[in-house]
């Protein structure tokens, strides 16, 4: 079993089907793909992020030897390494995904609209909804707490609409029980909210955003076609301040470690920004640049170099609106001089976090997790997909802040160990 | 109830307003400020070299004598406040400095005051919403723009009066007496402090920011609990005028000259002529006289 379907979870699912092992893929969100499907191109090579995972997704999806249980949490896991007997809630969908062919008529004519959570509250979303176009499985939900018939009881406009009558507003939870032989939690990270930072606003300030939110606004798929837009007025932003290590990095009020992709992400939102707004302004503060990776310290450079983006060495103490603008204040350490910025958007490259229930799913699985709420791994060095309990393993991000070639390494490493458990069993 | 009051020095010369319409309005809510004894200076700043025992002589006597008196002390002077909470702060969590200090001083002082600040008197003991049944003549149609300063919330490790970004406490005062508190970014920045002696260009910069993002936000008047800061962003306005022509003056209240108002006082008792800028006729224009 495989418990989480981003990036790293779909790479173990797929290594392990491949080898002909049967696979179940839990994952919370309606359809699989994680955190990447949100992203828009990659570092350090600027491939989109889309192209290149919709395939993965894809195969899993139709993978002889995967089965999906998405919309779907691990509630109970009993048992040991070569029999694990986990209970899995299947979430009400309130759709009959067995009758559902994915048409999207329903998404279509929903009249509730309301701010979409995988777009960062930026775009709307129905109330009845997949994740994205090319979701897999392509089969919609319903949030009961956005539908109009949930809360009014009048519409059922959706039940109408479909043309196989796969609208069920009575569907409850379901529970199933899979028997599996090991498990790999690849559950993945949140991003530190924006509210945490008093300094820059308590999310209150207008056009400061986080990257994620950037990512969407940069994606062909998200709210503003791929146009750079600032979210309060659909302007064009000319000048963006990226703050790098917001939340990280800072031992005495958020999180002391490095979340290890800031630097490369921020600098390659800059260089997109810089793609498509030509006579715009990037300054990217910075305290410093980690950029160990192959290709990675030559992408950093390409961008100061060449697309004239301008690296400021300091951290910023205060984000503050003055009518149009936003009032940016902060030091440069190399100059020594304070700086001030009048900025059109400010994008937050927020700590990476553990997900919220990955202490929950944790203790049902009794593994540790650190600190922080990160699952621990049995060695640091020498055994990092291992946990403490045999035929338990962990991949991804949901370890510690990864970029994606490492989860996917985390994550092919994960599968192999459950190869060699099965070998020796 | 009557709260211990230590008044400060400049209380008693260039803001006895502060003070009078504080004591004045006190007993118009049911409590008295009853003036400490043999009050000292508070030192005006909190010593920043850790070892210099010397510098935290004076807070921690004034502290000394008042536990001798009470439980609870409270000032009005953002700076007092400022200098006697962490000096208190000190004593109470380094034992050391306190055994040292009290050597000094020849007392046994243990840091187990409650240092109360007007406002918090205000917010917990009388609480804001008895405070606006107690309002006369509720302050309507008033703009005004709370200013905190520095000395109020910072370090806000030592201080604990508000949310250290975004404090509301004063906002809430203003809409208690019915006026209207103006937001705007600049109300938790320095106001340019002792830097109106050495560099006074460098304060007039600071005090320009200040009341230019209050008054370009919709403020008729600004409202301070700290003399400095109502030195900088009052008396400095001439200086302001000078370099900035368009530069508009606006009136700076104590808050308790506000308070005065809405509990009805007379306003010949409120010291008017103690504020730089004449704040009659903006009074006058919104019938609060």
């Amino acid at each position: 079993m495989v418990i989480g379907g981003g990036i790293a979870g779909i790479s173990a699912s797929i290594d392990l089907g491949n080898r002909g092992y049967e696979v179940v893929l839990v994952e919370k969100l309606p359809s699989i793909g994680g955190r990447m499907l949100q992203l828009s191109e990659t570092f350090p090579t600027l491939d989109c992020a889309q192209c290149t995972l919709t395939p993965k997704t894809v195969e899993t999806g139709q993978h002889p030897h995967i089965k999906l249980l998405t919309y779907s949490e691990v509630e109970q896991v009993e048992g040991k390494a070569g029999d694990f007997r986990v209970k899995i809630r299947r979430k009400a969908a309130y759709v009959d995904w067995e009758k559902c062919n994915g048409c999207g008529l329903c998404q279509q004519k929903c009249p509730s609209k309301n701010p979409s959570e995988f777009d960062r509250g930026m775009g709307l979303g129905k109330a009845i909804y997949t994740l994205s176009p090319q979701a897999v499985p392509n089969k919609p939900v319903i949030n009961p707490n956005n539908c109009r018939y949930f809360l009014e009881k009048k519409c059922k406009v959706c039940e109408k609409i479909c043309p196989v009558g796969a609208v069920d507003y009575e569907q409850q939870d379901r529970f199933v029980e899979e028997r599996v032989g090991a498990i790999i939690t690849a559950v993945g990270f949140d991003l530190i909210p924006r509210e945490s930072f008093g300094e820059y606003g308590y999310g209150d300030v207008l056009d400061v955003i986080d990257g994620l939110a950037f990512e969407r606004l940069n994606s062909a798929s998200g709210p503003t076609t791929g146009e750079i837009r600032r979210p309060s007025d659909g302007k064009i932003p000319k000048e963006v301040v990226f703050i790098q290590c917001t939340g990280s990095r800072d031992p005495e009020r958020y999180m002391p470690y490095c979340s290890r992709v800031c630097c490369m992400y921020t600098g390659k939102h800059a260089r997109l920004y810089k793609h498509k707004v030509h006579d715009g302004q990037a300054y990217i503060f910075y305290m410093d640049i980690r950029s160990t990776g192959k290709g990675y310290e030559e992408f950093i450079q390409q961008g100061m170099e060449e697309e004239g983006i301008l690296y400021l060495r300091g951290r910023v103490s205060r984000i503050f609106r003055d009518g149009e603008k936003i009032i940016v204040w902060g030091v440069d350490t190399l100059s020594g001089k304070k700086v001030e910025i009048s900025a059109d958007m400010v994008v937050l490259a927020t700590a990476i976090v553990p997900q919220k229930d990955t202490k929950d799913l944790a203790s049902k699985l009794g593994i540790k997790t650190d600190e922080y709420g990160f699952l621990t791994e049995a060695q640091r060095k020498l055994r990092p997909v291992e946990t403490d309990i045999e035929g338990i393993y962990i991949a991804g991000c949901a370890q510690g802040p990864k970029d994606i070639a490492d989860a996917v390494a985390h994550a092919n490493a994960a599968a192999s160990k459950v190869q060699g458990l099965f070998a020796k069993h | 109830m009557d709260y211990l009051y230590f008044p400060g020095c400049t209380l008693y010369t260039k803001a006895k307003n502060f003070d009078q319409t504080a004591r004045n309005c006190s007993l118009l809510l049911g409590f008295e400020l009853k003036e400490l004894k043999n009050w000292t200076c508070c030192g005006a700043t909190f010593p920043l070299a850790t070892d210099n025992i010397m510098a935290f002589l004076p807070p921690s006597r004034i502290l000394a004598t008042a536990r001798e008196e009470g439980t609870a002390l409270t000032t009005l002077c953002a700076i007092c406040f400022n200098v006697i909470k962490r000096t208190n702060r000190l004593i109470q969590g380094d034992g050391e400095k306190r055994d040292k200090i009290n050597n000094f001083i020849e007392k046994n002082y243990q840091g187990d005051l409650q240092i109360l600040h007007y406002l918090e008197i205000l917010k917990k003991e009388i609480g804001f919403p008895h405070l606006k049944g107690k309002v006369k003549k509720p302050l309507e149609g008033l703009k005004a723009a709370a200013y905190y300063g520095c000395m109020l919330l910072r370090p806000f490790e030592e201080m604990g009066f508000d949310d250290k970004e975004k404090p509301s406490i004063f906002e809430e005062f203003l809409e208690a007496l019915g006026a209207k508190a103006v937001e705007f970014p600049y109300k938790i920045e320095c106001c340019g402090s002792f830097q109106s002696v050495g560099s006074p260009d460098v304060a007039t910069e600071c005090a320009y920011k200040i009341l230019g993002s209050a008054i370009k936000n919709g403020a008729e008047a600004m409202v301070s609990t700290c003399p400095m800061c109502t030195f900088n962003i009052d008396h400095k306005q001439s200086d302001i005028k000078q370099k900035y022509l368009d530069f508009k003056p606006i009136p700076v209240f104590y808050f308790t000259q506000l308070l005065g108002i809405a509990m009805g006082l007379d306003y010949q008792t409120l010291g008017f002529e103690q504020n730089a800028v004449d704040p009659l006729p903006l009074l006058r224009e919104k019938g609060l006289l």
